[in-house]
């Protein structure tokens, strides 16, 4: 479950567990000086929320149990299910069930990527990912095409010392063409 | 100037934003380490945004016509920027205020980092559908998103605030419109890249969140087929980076089936069983709440949270109701949705 994704629990068993794993994953990172407090901090962190996530429930389990014992719910009649056992077999099963198959479709995936072409390379990548931005015809009147064209990304060419924030500098304007010139020096687009 | 901090230019892109515009930039502008440049692209208001964000502070550039969307606002203003460091901003959020400064700091000190994300939890929790998005910002903020950055594989550099380092922009050019999702389709071409993402829980943004029932499906909606979207076109590249591949899957697997449960199985259960079925769309809350009411105590928030817990299953079936509808479209029908819809 995430932002703008539902979900009933399969990503948060799998946090649970990621989180549970984790200070054994830290220990080794640890061991080759990769890790330090912080991230102890935060692996400790969720490692306890996890410990509390599992707690609370076990303690649902315990207590919807504790209420079907003493006759406050009445739970619905699965005597027709196959084999009689009990009720939190069938939750077990059917977790174990779920999980297996996401590993078995994960499986198939996996297999039916690698008889296809992987296509991973990096400039293909870019390339594909770079085709698909539009290049706006302000821009391209300024003779850009895809992205901007700059090699000494590394060297700030903006003077801190122009108040780029004085209105005077920066009238609202419907085109780059027309700031006036101060503005024209920070905002010209950086092209070739 | 050798022990400098890299510079960094601030990217906001808003269509219609008045109401927040200000709000914005003076957020920036008062930040600790504020950017040394702000560009809000006036991606053709008819409100008047233009000018309130150049009184406030921000150069404002204005296309002669509108870009069409987030993606193409952010695209527009890249040519512009000159900078080592861009970070791009929502026009209706609001940060705290070290937040630049520690996303500043989470890519000097990764060479590798590509991107770095913030925390984030909604401005405002009038209504029920941002109470809803509240909890899942915080269980998902609180506890996914720690657990994969301590993995290493933030699922998403979140397109509300995001800073990246210019190069890698530069490279792929800018931010795609081949999907809905333009922060996750820029998060994981930069992971298939081989750059890194780090998420920095310390810095927090606070976006206005819709507030209304069309407005949340209006985002639910881009986000639905944002995902699937993704999926389909980096299904290929993520199977080679084990964690993201897992994350990823079970994100999947996980938005299919609920879906799927709350909206077709849970019922047919209520005819079969009777009341007892619905027990499904609530069995899990106490899971939930654990990390959510966590988060909140960090923020003081706990009574809030803890009132806001039951907003969140509303707001969970909403999406449930998109993400099947998504899925239908672009799986079934084979029709992908490429409206670009403001939904906040």
């Amino acid at each position: 479950m995430g932002p703008g994704v539902p979900g009933m629990g399969i990503a948060s068993i799998f946090y649970v567990m990621a989180a549970l794993i984790s200070p054994l994953r830290e220990v080794v990172k640890s061991v080759r000086g990769e890790s330090s407090a912080q991230r102890w901090m935060a692996v400790g962190r969720q490692f306890a929320l996890a410990v509390g996530i599992v707690s609370s429930i076990v303690l649902l389990y315990l207590g919807i149990d504790a209420m079907v014992s003493r006759g406050l719910i009445s739970p619905p009649d699965v005597a027709d299910l196959p084999g009689h056992y009990p009720n939190w077999a069938y939750a077990v099963g059917i977790l174990i069930a779920l999980l297996l198959a996401l590993v078995l479709a994960a499986w198939v995936v996996k297999l039916r990527v690698r008889w296809g072409s992987m296509g991973d390379d990096a400039e293909m990548i870019a390339d594909a990912y770079r085709a698909s931005i539009p290049v706006h015809e302000d821009l391209r009147q300024h003779g850009i095409s895809k992205g901007r064209h700059r090699a000494a990304l590394s060297q700030p060419v903006i003077s801190l010392s122009v108040p780029w924030h004085d209105p005077a500098v920066t009238n609202v304007t419907t085109a780059t063409d027309h700031l006036p010139m101060r503005g024209r020096h920070l905002l010209e687009p950086v092209s070739a | 100037m050798v022990g400098a901090k890299p510079t960094l230019t601030c990217i906001i892109p808003a269509y219609n934003e008045a109401a927040s515009i200000r709000d914005t930039v003076e957020s920036v502008l008062s930040q600790s380490e504020p950017p040394e440049v702000v560009i809000v692209v006036d991606d053709g208001s008819t409100d008047g945004t233009g000018k309130l964000a150049e009184e406030a502070g921000a150069i404002v550039i204005r296309p002669t016509t509108g870009t069409g969307s987030k993606a193409g606002a952010q695209s527009f203003a890249l040519p512009y920027v000159e900078t080592p460091f861009t970070m791009v901003l929502d026009a209706d959020s609001v940060l705290s205020p070290t937040a630049v400064a520690e996303l500043r700091s989470a890519l000097m000190q990764d060479s590798e980092a590509a991107a770095a994300c913030s925390f984030v939890v909604p401005r405002s929790r009038r209504t029920i559908w941002e109470r809803g998005r509240y909890v899942e910002y915080l269980y998902a903020f609180g506890h996914g998103k720690q657990i994969q950055e301590i993995y290493g594989h933030p699922l998403i550099s979140s397109g509300c605030f995001s800073m990246y380092r210019t190069e890698w922009l530069t490279r792929v050019g800018g931010w795609s419109t081949r999907t809905l999702a333009e922060d996750m389709d820029l998060t994981w071409t930069l992971y298939r890249l081989g750059g890194k993402v780090r998420f920095v829980e310390g810095a927090v943004c606070e976006p206005i969140e819709p507030d209304t029932m069309r407005m949340m499906s209006t985002q639910l909606k881009r986000w639905s087929h944002g995902f699937i979207q993704n999926v389909r076109v980096h299904r290929r590249g993520v199977l080679q980076r084990p964690m993201l591949r897992s994350i990823i899957s079970v994100s999947f697997w996980d938005g299919m089936v609920a879906s799927l449960f709350y909206l077709t199985v849970i019922p047919v259960l209520f005819v079969v069983f009777g009341p007892w079925a619905l027990i499904g769309y609530v069995i899990d809350l106490p899971a939930i709440a654990v990390p959510v009411l966590f988060a909140a105590s960090k923020r003081s928030e706990f009574i809030a949270a803890l009132a806001s817990l039951p907003a969140f299953l509303v707001l969970r079936q909403l999406n449930a109701y998109h993400m099947v509808r998504a899925m239908f479209t672009e799986f079934v029908l084979r029709r992908p949705f490429d409206v670009y819809e403001k939904g906040h």
